[in-house]
Order: structure tokens, then sequence, then C-alpha cells
């Protein structure tokens, strides 16, 4: 019964964890994309066109924290308690919204270091970014396996455990890149990464089954998996050595990856903008794990009473050792690759005043075999060349009531930005599924809108158009001229 | 326009922030509302008859066909050589002392003194055993001779009807040398191992021995010692410890033996009064080994079965009680004769092993020569023996009607913390291939063995019979599934238990209308599960 009553505390914090760890994921950042204005933009777009002459991240770069639960929330897993207001658990409600396949994922960027430098037409940046991504795919069978067990409406199905595996990523990204405005409407841009592997586990394939018998309540476990793994080994085999620190710049797991953007101005009102993002492999040869179980299909009706009727001595390990032969692996250390996380965006802009302006985003993610959407619309402001503002609501992984809010700051050469995708998540944790922050300090250099700004705060009082007209034209004429040059003008 | 905008934005944003704010208050969460139910295979079993079988007797018996039977075999009773015919010693004194003896002063050293006798001995065999011949395997033969003379003796002495291997017969002499005193005494003493012995006298008598001794007397002493005219001379012949090789004659007629034993019949032995159960074909063999030379009948006195619930006992009813058994015609072989009773030459066999039989009981005696002497003659051998078999044989053949078995076995909880039970359902699941169904009810009991509670409402069929064609043979098993469910109150309950008391009825197929055969290809499939609801 102790025992019992641990587990049952274990699986209840458990679901208590799964139920706060909201999230975000990857590099989808629908804040950032729509503050434009922000240096770090570049990172979901490299098309994006830059108005820095200079910027340095630092002392603070950009980081990036996102979790997500796709299956469920506190809120719809909860239900009052008819004796008193205390609140407990419903695994019909828990279950009601979960998909057959569900995930938790963890996704954390850190830039350790960013630059960027715009020559006349040309920007070219440089950037090393610590990136950790985690997914965790849960079936819905296997939450209501361990809520209900299997006597109740699994009994007599099979409970699917298809998918259900972990894959995690951790590499330093060492990353180039380039942005050119190729005209007055067409700005394009790329980034080539060089990616040092330092950890990895890749679920390649997981087909899990257990069916019960609704007759005779056997037990029928079906399937097959396979699991590489790089440098994971030191954390569960005292015996292997490792040290974490040179895999961070040795590329010993080498990687390669490609971003490219391109924005697109229609005319003054309505621009068009994509990217897509982390097109590439890294491939993993330090460490390696590789598990490999072919067509599991194993029944247990259960011990031999024959045999136990004579003796139940050697029954346990009997079936220990039956259970070691079915669920035999084929183990390998041969090097493998895994892709990146490929991810889309699609979006387009229409400017409503030069302060206020609106973005329709669409964003799409490859993992694995797996494919995720997202949606967002955003209502952004820029209400003074030292501040700007999103707020949007975004939907993402089955999560719907996301509303994103998005701060840029500046004073002086210090540009600040914090955002998240859902600020709801840290008004009422307990109704997201979804949460995600992001935030970091730059040090910024020769803003051309500053200046166009000045310009316009200058110029005498005359009709709105024209003004606008007139700042356009200066706009180009700045455009021409040397930063320097201009500066001293 | 500008500000409409941003004031719609901002009021859109605080709506949205003030609705997902009705959160739940997560500190009053419990671990309440976890119900799990776990359903668990426990274990399988399959079961042939014969393992079924294993615990109540060894005997069971497959025919070619595969047809079943289970035989209780039993020695009832066994007859030795030595148990029919036993050799007593046997002594017999003759008189040599020459007639005309008169009193002499002197009788001169040298001269003698002669006496011969032709003399037969009357063997005192066993009553009413008749010996003609004997093949001894050990014995001794003694002749000792005493003589109250002061003079030396010698005797020869042939005893024709003893002989060696080489047919020759026992000749021996015997020499008393007088060394002074009253009496003087020789013996001689002969292993009678390897010899032989006619006891006929030439073919006129029986138990009978001769012998021929010559007496020499020889004056002795100087100038000689008296006669004085009353001495005597005289040859003891024993015959002591004999063994026989073999030996022919004719035995009498003195009862060989008289058994009485009983015989358990453990299949019933968990059997209670209640219902009935019918062996279609049941037999009972006698079997006998016989290597004595001798006719034989043997006599059963009384067969029955006694009910082991009520004491009471049915006798099978013989058209004959008496039977004769087969006899060797000659030395070193055995025969053998089997008396089988059954339905065909008994009325009652059938109820005999009707209800409840625990015991079968039987008397048996055997009488030799039970025309008397017709002149065959009768021979035995050291190894002859005589041993009687009883096998009852039943064929699983018949049917079983409501019968009643029942067990009871002790319980305890013992501690165990059931609280966060709910409810246990078992589930047994039976697949049966045998022609046999079995309702059962359980009992759960205190220490006074009064009922805390039962298992079901009513005694449930737990097992179902297995399909039979018109031969009384499975078709095909029977699927049946029975759940025991312990509710919640029940297991509060299993505080009080102390002993569970299990009742089943078994019936066969169709009792009504047919018999059933049990075939060793018939097995039966258990499985076993539970399903466990947790409450919280």
């Amino acid at each position: 019964m102790t025992a019992y009553l641990l587990f049952k505390k274990s699986l209840f914090s458990i679901i208590i964890i799964i139920g706060f760890t909201f999230s975000s994921f990857a590099q989808k950042n629908f804040s950032l994309y729509h503050l434009q204005q922000t240096n770090q933009a570049n990172y979901l777009n490299p098309g994006f066109k830059q108005d820095n002459r200079v910027y340095v991240s630092l002392p603070i770069g950009f980081q990036n924290l996102s979790i997500m639960n796709s299956g469920f929330t506190i809120n719809r897993a909860t239900e009052s308690r008819s004796q008193d207001d205390s609140l407990q658990f419903s695994s019909k409600l828990l279950l009601t919204d979960m998909k057959d396949l569900n995930y938790l994922n963890f996704e954390m960027s850190n830039e350790i270091f960013g630059f960027g430098l715009k020559v006349k037409n040309n920007y070219f940046s440089l950037n090393v970014t610590n990136r950790f991504q985690t997914r965790f795919n849960y079936p819905k069978d296997l939450v209501e396996l361990a809520l209900d067990g299997n006597g109740n409406d699994l009994l007599g199905e099979r409970a699917s455990l298809d998918g259900i595996g972990l894959n995690l990523t951790s590499y330093v990204e060492y990353g180039i890149g380039f942005n050119r405005d190729v005209n007055d409407k067409l700005t394009v841009g790329g980034r080539l990464k060089l990616l040092s592997g330092v950890a990895n586990i890749n679920t390649v394939k997981t087909e899990l089954g257990l069916t019960t018998d609704a007759t005779t309540f056997g037990l029928t476990i079906d399937g097959s998996s396979e699991i590489n793994s790089s440098n994971i080994s030191p954390f569960s085999d005292s015996t292997v050595e490792y040290n974490p620190f040179p895999s961070l710049f040795n590329f010993s797991n080498l990687g390669f990856g490609i971003d490219l953007g391109a924005n697109y101005t229609l005319n003054e009102k309505v621009s068009f903008n994509a990217s897509i993002l982390d097109l590439g492999v890294i491939k993993w040869k330090t460490n390696v794990s590789n598990y490999v179980s072919e067509n599991i299909n194993y029944s247990f009706n259960g011990i031999d009473l024959n045999q136990a009727l004579d003796s139940v001595n050697s029954i346990g390990s009997d079936l220990s050792d039956t259970l070691q032969s079915v669920f035999k692996q084929e183990e390998n250390s041969n090097a493998y690759s895994t892709a990146l996380r490929t991810k889309f965006y699609l979006g387009t802009k229409y400017k409503f005043t030069e302060v206020f302006s609106s973005s329709l985003l669409l964003y799409n993610e490859i993992i694995g075999q797996k494919y995720n959407f997202g949606a967002s619309v955003s209502g952004n402001i820029q209400l003074k060349k030292w501040l700007g503002l999103t707020v949007n609501y975004s939907t993402y992984g089955r999560s719907f009531n996301n509303v994103g809010f998005g701060l840029n700051l500046k004073g002086g050469p210090i540009q600040f930005y914090g955002m998240t995708d859902n600020i709801v998540a840290i008004l009422s944790p307990t109704s997201a599924k979804h949460v995600h922050v992001s935030f970091g300090m730059s040090v910024v250099i020769g803003s051309k809108k500053d200046k166009v700004a000045d310009k316009v705060k200058d110029a005498p009082k005359a009709p709105k158009a024209k003004k606008v007209k007139q700042v356009e034209k200066e706009e180009e004429e700045v455009e021409t001229v040397d930063p320097v040059q201009t500066q001293e003008k | 326009m500008n500000n409409k905008l941003i004031k719609v934005s901002f009021f859109l944003l605080i709506a949205l922030v003030v609705s997902f704010g009705c959160r739940k208050k997560v500190n009053k969460l419990t671990t309440s509302g976890w119900n799990p139910s776990v359903a668990v295979p426990v274990g399988e079993a399959n079961f042939v008859i014969s393992d079924l079988l294993v615990n109540i007797d060894s005997g069971i018996i497959v025919s070619p066909l595969g047809e079943m039977s289970i035989e209780f075999e039993e020695n009832l009773d066994s007859v030795l050589a030595t148990d029919f015919i036993s050799l007593d010693d046997f002594t017999e004194i003759f008189d040599l002392t020459p007639s005309g003896l008169v009193y002499a002063d002197v009788f001169p050293n040298g001269t003698t003194l002669s006496n011969s006798a032709n003399v037969s001995t009357s063997y005192s065999a066993p009553s009413g055993v008749e010996i003609n011949t004997l093949n001894f395997s050990g014995g001794t033969l003694d002749l000792t001779v005493t003589s109250t003379f002061q003079h030396d003796a010698v005797l020869n002495v042939t005893i024709s009807d003893l002989f060696d291997a080489t047919s020759t017969p026992i000749m021996r002499t015997i020499s008393l040398v007088y060394a002074g005193g009253g009496t003087t005494t020789q013996s001689v003493s002969i292993d009678l191992s390897g010899y032989s012995a006619d006891f006929t006298a030439g073919g006129t008598l029986t138990n009978s021995l001769r012998a021929s001794i010559d007496v020499t007397i020889t004056g002795t002493g100087n100038p000689g010692n008296p006669i004085v005219g009353n001495e005597t001379i005289n040859m003891s012949l024993g015959l002591s410890n004999l063994e026989y090789e073999n030996l022919t004659g004719y035995f009498g007629q003195d009862p060989l033996t008289s058994a009485s034993d009983s015989l358990l019949l453990k299949i019933f032995q968990n059997a209670n009064s209640e219902g009935n159960i019918m062996f279609s074909n049941p037999s009972l063999t006698f079997d006998i080994e016989n290597s004595f030379g001798v006719p034989i009948d043997i006599n059963f006195g009384n067969i029955e079965s006694i009910d082991s619930i009520t004491g009471e006992s049915t006798s099978l009813v013989l058209s004959n009680p008496s039977l004769s058994i087969n006899a060797p015609s000659i030395m070193g072989e055995s025969v053998n004769t089997q008396l089988t009773l059954n339905n065909q030459n008994t009325t009652n066999i059938e109820s005999l092993l009707g209800v409840n039989p625990k015991y079968f009981k039987y008397d048996i005696s055997t009488i030799p020569n039970p025309n008397g002497n017709v002149g065959q003659l009768n021979f035995i051998e050291s190894t002859s023996k005589m041993v009687v078999k009883a096998n009852l044989n039943l064929p699983f053949e018949g049917k079983a009607i409501e019968l009643i078995a029942k067990d009871t076995i002790d319980y305890s909880l013992d501690g165990t913390d059931i609280s966060s039970i709910e409810s246990l359902l078992f589930r047994f699941n039976v697949d049966n291939g045998f022609p046999i169904s079995f309702n059962a009810q359980a009992t759960f009991v205190d220490e006074n063995y009064n009922p805390v509670f039962t298992l079901f409402d009513t005694p449930t069929s737990v097992v179902r019979g297995a399909n039979i064609d018109a031969d009384g043979k499975v078709t095909s098993s029977v699927n049946n599934f029975t759940n025991v469910t312990l509710t919640s109150d029940k297991i509060q309950l299993l505080d009080q238990v102390k002993h569970i008391v299990i009742e089943g009825e078994v019936s066969t197929t169709d009792y009504q209308n047919s018999t059933v055969k049990f075939y060793d290809s018939y097995k039966i499939s258990l499985k076993l599960g539970f399903l466990l609801e947790v409450k919280n």
C-alpha cells in the first residue's frame, strides 16, 4: 500500500507539472516577428529590412524560452468536489480535449553573441546561439492508462502508445547572415549556420500497443521502436567519461543549416514577407547509442498455474527471462543524422498609419514526421521612435487562447525588448497550454528611422500627405549618403 | 481613426485578459478523484484428465482408442510353498538288540554276536498329506546308536529309500568302542541337501522310509567282559530341518488361506451422501497365478461395498461363488486363472458402485483337492506359490447426477490493508472439454462457522459441461466465464472471515438422457484474471 500511495503521489505530481508547463515552440515567436523594428526579428526572417547600421547584442543577448503542453490545461482537467470547493482531477474532463497524440515541448535559445552591420544596401550579421529543444510525445491512451487504468474504456481495446517518445536536441549555432535591399520594394536575406551538436535523443519510430482482452484480461503488447542517442549515455552510465564543454565548439557532431527570407513592399500600405528557417541537418557521431526493437508481439495471460501448483520459486525468474527475451533490443553505435526543425513564416502587413499597422501571419513547422500549424493576427504600434508595441492573437498546437504582447524600448543606443506570445498564461496559468517569454538587450547605433522621425518633427507644418511624401523623398536621399556623413549633416 | 483603432485594440486585449483571468484556485487542488480500474491476468492452466486424477489414484488406464478407466488393484492373498506344506522334524528309534542274550561271566575277547534288521519308518507328514517322493534342498539325517553292552559294536546301516545324487542309497558304518562305563553312544549326521527320497516303499505306501541294519558285537576286555543279559543296543533315525526342492504326493484338503480385507477407493473420498454416480460398465477381475500342481477351488465368501458416508453395505450377488483354479501339469510351470465379474454375469455390480462407495470389501478362501484323492499326484516346489489379485476396473463411462463435493479452506486477511479497494472482480474463464458441469457456491464464515456472506446469491454455474454425441463422447468444448465480484460491502466484511466453505455440485452433460465417456484427449483450460477498482 505504501508503494501504491507513493505511485499515486508521483503520478499526481507529474500531472501537475505537465499541467503547469505551458508553452510555445521552436523559433515560433509571433510577437517578435510582428516587432520588426527589433534587430532580433531578423532571426525569424532574414529578409526583413534592417534600419540600424550597427547592433551588438550585449550585455544580454536574445533570450527565448517556450514551453507547451498540447494535451490539456488545469482548468479543463479539474472540477469542483461536491463536498467542498476543492478541485479534483477528472480523468474524463482531462481526456476530453486530448488528441490521440499530444506533446510537451520545451525550447530555449540563448544568444551568446550577436552583431550586425549595415553597409549601404547590404547588411551583415554574426551570431552565436545556444539552442536546446525537446519534445515529449505522449499518446492520449497513455494518460488514460495511468488515470483510468486498463479496466474501463480501454478494456477490450488496444491502448495505442504509437508515437510515444522523446526528441531532444542541444547544439550551438554559429551563424553568418546577409541581407540586401534589392530595390525599393524587395529585401532578401539569408543566414548560413554551422552547428556543433552537444547531445541528442531521436525517437525515430515507436509503435507500441497494449491490448487488454475483455474476457480473460490477458495483456498483449505489440510494437517496435528505434531510438538514437548521442552523448546521453554519460547521464545513465557513470562509467562513460564525457565533458560536454568541448562539444560546444569542437564540431564533433557537425551540422549545417540555412535560413532564407524576403520582404516585399507592394505599396506604401501593404507589404508581404516570408521566411524559411533551419533547413539543415546535424550528424551525430560521438557517444552514439542506438536501440532497435523489431516486431514485438507478446501475450501475457498470467503465470503458469500448472507450474505454480508444483513450485512458485522459479516463476519470477522465468517470467523475467521471458520478458528480457521478448523485449530484447539490438544496440549499435552507428552515426546518424537528424534534420533541424524547419519552420516557415508567411505574413502580410497593412500599414494604417505611420503609427499603427496590422499583420497577419501564418506559421508552419516540421518536426520529424509531424507537422504543426499556427496563425497570428496583430496590431502594431510605433508610438515614438523609442517605443514599439505589438498586441496579437495567435493559435498554435491546439491552443486557441493565446494573446501576445511585445514591447520594444529604446533609450539612446540601448534597446530593450521583451515579449510573450501568450500573456494569458501569466495571468491565468491554469487555463493556458502555452507560454512563451523572450527578452534581450542590444546596443543599436544609427537608426535611420530616428533620423527620419527627427526630420519629420523638425519639418514646417504642412498637409500630412505632403509631409509624408517629403519625408519619403528625403529618406531616399539619406540612404544614398555615407552614414558617417549623414551623421555630420 | 487611429485613436479609435488603438482604443478598440486595447479594449479587446483587456477583455481577453479579463476573460481568461477567471481561473481556478490551484491551491485547492486535491488528489481525490483518481479511481483507476486495473485488469490483470493472474494465470492460466491447462489440465488433461490424468492431471486431475494424479492425486486420486495412479491406476489410470488408457485404451488404444483413448478410452479411460481407473483401476484399483490389490494383492488379496499370496500362498507360498511353505504355507502349503511344511515338513516337520521326525525321529524314530529302532531296537537292534540280538535276541536270546544270557548271562556270561566272560564274553571272550574276539567273540562276536550279530543281529540284522529291516526296518520301516512312518514319517509323520502334515495332516492329510501323503508324500510320495521328495527332493531335499536341506535337512539333516541323524543316526544315533546307543549300547549298554560292555563290548565294542559295529552297525552297517543302509537306508534304501534315501538316495544321493547318483541314486545310491545311504549306507553308513557306525562303530562303538567300549571305554568303560554303562552306556556307549555314537552318532552320524548326514546333510540331506541334494538327496532324494522315495516314501512309497516300492509303490505300496506313502510317508514311508525303509532301512536295513546289521549289528555285530565283538567281545572286549581280557579275557572278556561279561554279558549281563539285559543289555540293549538301538538306533534312532532322525530327520530335522527338512527343506524340499519339490515333493509329490497327495496334499490333502486343508484350506490354504482365508483372507478378508478392504480396498480404498480414493476417488470418492470428498463426496458426500448427496447425489448419485453410476458407472456404466464396471468390472471386478480376480487374477490368480498358480504354480502348485494341485487342484484348488477359490470361494468368494462376500464381496461388498461400504458407503463412505452412511456405512451401509451392498453385497455383490454371484451366481456361482466358487472358482476352480487352473493348475500346472508339470513342475516349473505357472498358470493363470481369471474371473471377471461384470454386469453380464452379476446382477447388481453397477449398484454396488453407485453411491459414495469408499471401501470395497471382500472375503475369500481356497481349498486344495476339492474332489479328494482321485489318484493324480499333486506336486509342489519350493518356489511354488499362488497369488490372488483383485482388480476393480471403472471405465470412465456413466453419469453423475448432482453429486455434491465440499471442502473448507482456512482464510485470514492477515492485516492486509484493503481500504483502497473499491471492488474486486475475479473472472474465471473456463474452456471445458470435459462432459461435466460444476455449480459452485462459496460461503465465507467466521470462526464459529457462522456465515458472513456468500460469494453468489445462488449456486452459480462455473463450469459448463462439454457437448457430447450419441455415444457420450465430447464433440466440442464449452466456454464459460464467471465473474466473482467482491463489492465494497463484502470487502469490509472480510475482516470477520476465518474460513471459506466451498461447495460444488457436479453433474455430467445431459445426465437425464445420456451417459458420457471420458477420453484421454479431453482437456480443460482455466484462465484467471482480476479487475481491481481503486478508490480514492
